[in-house]
């Protein structure tokens, strides 16, 4: 856009050119603004105040009720010095999301080349592999639960016939994670799933049609031309499940309840205990902090390597 | 689609952006018609879970009736009701009675944030004799404020299917408070013969109750159960406690007499298994009653005491409500509170069959009345021979990193001792608060 | 060749949708027996003595729910439609100053985890009257979508310069050639951002649960939750309850997914 605005004021004289080329981008500024303004405003009016309060309070000690005491950094060394939990949920955090997240986005773009076929019957398939991600999540862990009883379940019905003998699942401290993440894959494919066959629909046809008369097979077709078009939704589902799968432990709580042991337990259900159960509201503020720092260093970093190798046309 | 709803939402819009008008602050509190009541008493209520069918909302509007005063109950979900109440009470304007968890009572009072009924009870020179004593007091702080107010408690028994008993030969437990022929080893002996691996079918299940480690360290012979009495140590990795669980936990690990843990991770599994007849003893507050009574269509159960051994004690959960010191109609929550404490009330209450109510007339007429199970007085009879355990500054916090520890020694991979003696510190600095 | 694929890609999608299917027909087949009889072990898939009255229990329960989940999901959709399709086009396509500083700023807003800062929100609400009314289910999310603005950014980008540019050459203003040229462009994404807003706020238990008291406010998902006590889950109802609630997300996907398949000539991906 600035582009075209420039060349065609080129033609005039240097001095309206400059006053010309400056309101042109304080015009540009504005509409800009505009357009990003509800949200501006939004965030501003809703969100500001609260997160204000909230690094007020990781520096005090809080109950949420009583006045809020102030005492510096001591939240933050207790963390490192004093809890126990903080440093086991922030591992398990970790090995959740580094599991889950290729798991899901690697399954979900398999699903979705399959659902973007024409072919018979897709939009059953579709709805299918969607339908987990619909469903109430309690209702989705009593179902699990069922599913992975070591005696008579499924699972390990299905492991016997191949002459496995399955281990006891949510009441394993070695394979409760595995299950829990396997689990949460299956709820949470049809987000990537979509997202990745939204962007399949909006790829230009040109370097198809190209593509074919180079005489280029479906897998490099694949390969050169889908993936490297598809880089801007990975980058977005990157960094998207990355945060939120930092904060999600309704299915953990309602399958493990952390357990066994802690060995489920994650570092989001940690703050929202400490603020709720135990009422260390300011603890729990400075919990959340961390994290915070954590999660947008990672960002950050997705966000400065995408040069690499998200390609925009 | 213009419906009456929108129209009341758009205006409280409207209210709500002027913001600061009173206005504002009326629409923001009105409810559900309590702000135009014309003058009469009115009052909110919420419980943890519905009310609606269940013999609490009689006794709310029998209260209604009598006292001429209206009452709101708001919707009521036991998911996420811990954060909804700290919540509530941080905004400043909390309904004006609400449940309270047990073990949020002393923390609660401690930040101020119950107002402390004594002044009541006093004013109304209330008789306090007429309820269960240990369970009156339960809400007594250090500094002898009263910040919370017990409507009835729920004693933790055995249940069992007599149907079972019967078809595998085996005699009944007592239908009285004693422990001839009902010890720890007559127990045990009764769950191996009541066990059926090939149906499924177990003998006993003890270790999923959350009463059952104070009841069954207790009545090992351990003087104070899971903590000590001032609160600040941790005794339930003491040998003799950690005896009492082991044996509840070789009920599955050694004599396979037991549910397996992995088949108990779901909230209320348990009364699903006995419902299905998978289970002959069960250890279980009185709170599961309606739901059994509901559920249980083809065989017969009823209750009996705990097994005895050194002692023959049961803990028991209590119903605790609380008025916010922010609530804004506090003398008609504490008409409320008294009236369900009361003997007219404590007889509504009774019919639920899910807990014992605190006024002792009440209670006394706790009788089965043609519904299973046929010795549902002893509930009452429990008062008698109830062990508490102890109060700390941090009950939870601590509960939060012993219990998921014993889950290692419920899946039969490490003895109890070792992974209490394991927290035991971690625990004790939790307790400090 | 062709039939090969073709039969081998039905096999593996065949045994997927089995993997996902699967718990699924488990719930509803849950939800249709008597509550004794819910925990058959082996599970059974059917159940032999339906129990249709489970629904009926459930649905005595719903209209008024019904009909305010439906109300504020379709203010969701709509709201936040328009807001994010807008952020989303100037922060991928517009030039103004502050633009990156504005995009990275609000997407850290949403790396920080709500329940940091419910209380202070709460007594925000508190203090604006909103308190048990519906506006903080949608006013605050349909003014914050930022996840929604990321991926509307994302899909604008894809669009090749030559639109645009054929716009900016017929003189249509930046609104005209974003709701004209661009917008029509991006469907497939709308439609995704629609399906998963609709969602979010079907589901969303935790917001009408702490910000509505009054019943006739109240949503689906509380009606639902209220199946669980504290010492009594009625399994069979909450199943048939979760099937219920089901079905009006795939009747949306279901539409939706129409602007899924539109672009579907793309010769690529055929074998």
């Amino acid at each position: 856009m600035s582009m075209a605005t420039i060349t065609m004021t080129r033609r005039t004289s240097d001095a309206v050119n400059t006053a010309d080329v400056r309101r042109a981008r304080r015009k540009q500024n504005l509409t800009g603004w505009l357009f990003i303004s509800p949200i501006v405003v939004g965030v501003v009016a809703f969100q500001f105040f609260p997160i204000l309060v909230s690094i007020a309070a990781s520096l005090t000690d809080w109950n949420g009720i009583s006045a809020p005491k102030f005492v510096g950094l001591k939240n933050f060394s207790e963390m490192f010095t004093d809890d126990p939990l903080f440093l086991q949920t922030f591992k398990n955090t970790v090995y959740f999301t580094l599991a889950s997240i290729p798991l899901t986005i690697g399954i979900g773009l398999v699903l979705a080349l399959l659902c973007a076929r024409p072919i018979r019957g897709v939009a059953f398939f579709r709805t299918a592999y969607f339908a987990p991600y619909v469903t109430n999540v309690v209702a989705i862990g009593f179902v699990w639960f069922w599913f992975f009883q070591p005696d008579n379940g499924v699972i390990n019905g299905l492991l016997s016939q191949l002459g496995i003998n399955g281990p006891q699942w949510l009441s394993s401290s070695s394979w409760a994670m595995p299950a829990v993440i396997m689990v949460s894959v299956w709820q949470g494919i049809g987000y990537p799933m979509i997202i990745l066959l939204a962007g399949l629909q909006g790829l230009p046809n040109e370097f198809y049609e190209s593509a074919k008369i180079d005489g280029a097979a479906a897998w490099q077709r694949l390969r050169f031309i889908t993936l490297p078009l598809l880089t801007p939704h990975f980058l977005f589902l990157l960094i998207t499940q990355f945060i939120s799968s930092f904060q999600v432990f309704g299915l953990i709580y309602v399958m493990t309840k952390g357990g066994p042991g802690h060995a489920t337990s994650v570092y989001i259900y940690n703050i929202y205990q400490n603020a709720f159960s135990y009422g260390k509201v300011g603890y729990a503020s400075a919990m959340a902090w961390i994290l915070f720092v954590v999660i947008a260093a990672v960002t950050f970093l997705q966000w400065k390597l995408q040069k690499r190798w998200v390609f925009y046309t | 689609m213009q419906t009456q709803l929108s129209n009341l939402s758009r205006r409280r819009f409207l209210a709500g952006l002027t913001g600061l008008t009173a206005a504002g602050v009326l629409a923001g509190c009105g409810g559900n018609g309590n702000a135009g009541g014309g003058g009469g008493k009115s009052l909110t209520f919420l419980n943890w879970e519905q009310v609606k069918g269940n013999p609490l909302e009689q006794a709310i509007q029998a209260f209604e009736k009598e006292s001429g005063t209206k009452v709101t109950v708001q919707p009521a979900v036991t998911q996420e009701y811990d954060t909804k109440m700290r919540t509530l009470i941080a905004g400043g304007s909390p309904p004006d009675v609400m449940r309270i968890n047990d073990d949020f009572v002393r923390g609660f009072s401690q930040q101020g944030a119950l107002l402390d009924l004594k002044p009541y009870i006093d004013k109304d020179k209330l008789d306090t004799s007429q309820f269960a004593k240990e369970t009156f007091d339960f809400p007594q702080q250090p500094d002898g404020s009263h910040t919370a107010w017990v409507l009835g408690y729920q004693p933790r028994l055995i249940f069992y299917n007599v149907d079972l008993f019967k078809q595998a030969g085996v005699p009944l437990p007592p239908t009285t408070w004693t422990d001839e022929g009902w010890t720890w080893s007559d127990f045990e002996e009764k769950a191996k013969k009541l066990t059926d691996p090939a149906k499924k079918q177990y003998g006993a299940l003890v270790y999923l109750d959350t009463g059952y480690e104070q009841t069954f360290t207790v009545n090992h012979g351990s003087q104070t159960g899971i903590f000590s009495k001032d609160g600040t140590q941790f005794t339930l990795s003491d040998p003799k406690e950690s005896e009492a669980l082991q044996w509840a936990t070789d009920l599955t690990c050694k004599d396979k007499v037991q549910p397996p843990w992995s088949a108990l991770q779901q909230d209320n599994i348990q009364n699903q298994m006995f419902a299905q007849g998978k289970i002959a003893m069960m250890f279980a507050t009185f709170g599961t009653v309606p739901y059994l009574r509901q559920t249980v269509k083809d065989f017969t159960w009823d209750v009996a005491p705990p097994p005895g051994e050194v002692e023959q004690k049961t803990e028991s959960s209590v119903i605790v409500f609380c008025v916010p010191k922010k609530a804004k109609n506090p003398d008609a929550a504490w008409d409320l509170l008294k009236y369900l404490a009361s003997e007219e009330g404590g007889k509504i209450l009774l019919q639920g069959g899910a807990f014992t109510p605190i006024n002792l007339k009440a209670a006394a007429e706790l009788a089965p009345n043609g519904k299973a199970p046929a010795h549902i007085g002893l509930f009452a009879e429990a008062a008698k021979h109830l062990t508490a355990t102890n109060q700390t500054k941090n009950t939870i916090g601590a509960r939060e990193l012993y219990r998921p520890a014993l889950d290692n020694a419920y899946n039969c991979e490490k003895p109890v001792a070792d992974v209490l003696q394991g927290v035991k510190s971690q625990v004790e600095n939790a307790l400090k608060g | 060749m062709r039939i090969v694929g073709k039969t081998s890609q039905y096999v593996v999608m065949t045994l997927f949708a089995v993997a996902f299917l699967a718990p699924l027909v488990w719930m509803i087949s849950a939800s249709l027996r008597p509550e004794a009889k819910v925990l058959s072990s082996p599970p059974k898939f059917l159940p032999t003595d339906t129990q249709w009255s489970n629904y009926g229990e459930v649905f005595d329960l719903i209209p008024v729910f019904l009909w305010n989940s439906v109300k504020l999901a379709g203010l969701n959709v709509i709201g936040i439609l328009i807001v994010a399709s807008m952020a989303g086009y100037a922060f991928a396509r517009l030039r103004f100053a502050g633009r990156d500083i504005a995009f990275m700023v609000l997407l850290a807003t949403s790396i920080i985890p709500g329940i940091a800062y419910l209380i202070p929100q709460y007594i925000v609400f508190q203090h604006i009257g909103w308190v048990d009314t519906q506006y903080p289910l949608w006013v605050p999310k349909v003014l914050t979508p930022v996840f929604a603005t990321f991926l509307m950014r994302q899909s604008f980008l894809t669009i090749p310069n030559e639109l645009e540019d054929a716009g900016k050459i017929d003189g249509a203003s930046t609104f005209g050639i974003y709701w004209r040229i661009m917008l029509p462009q991006t469907k497939p994404a709308l439609a995704a951002i629609g399906v998963f807003t609709f969602l979010e706020s079907w589901n969303d238990l935790f917001g009408p649960l702490i910000y509505i008291t009054s019943e006739n406010l109240q949503t689906l998902p509380v009606a639902l939750a209220q199946f669980q006590g504290e010492y009594f889950t009625k399994i069979s109802l909450l199943m048939a309850g979760a099937t219920i609630s089901v079905v009006p997300v795939i009747a949306v996907f279901l539409f939706a997914q129409r602007y899924f398949i539109q672009g579907i000539t793309m010769t690529g991906m055929k074998g």
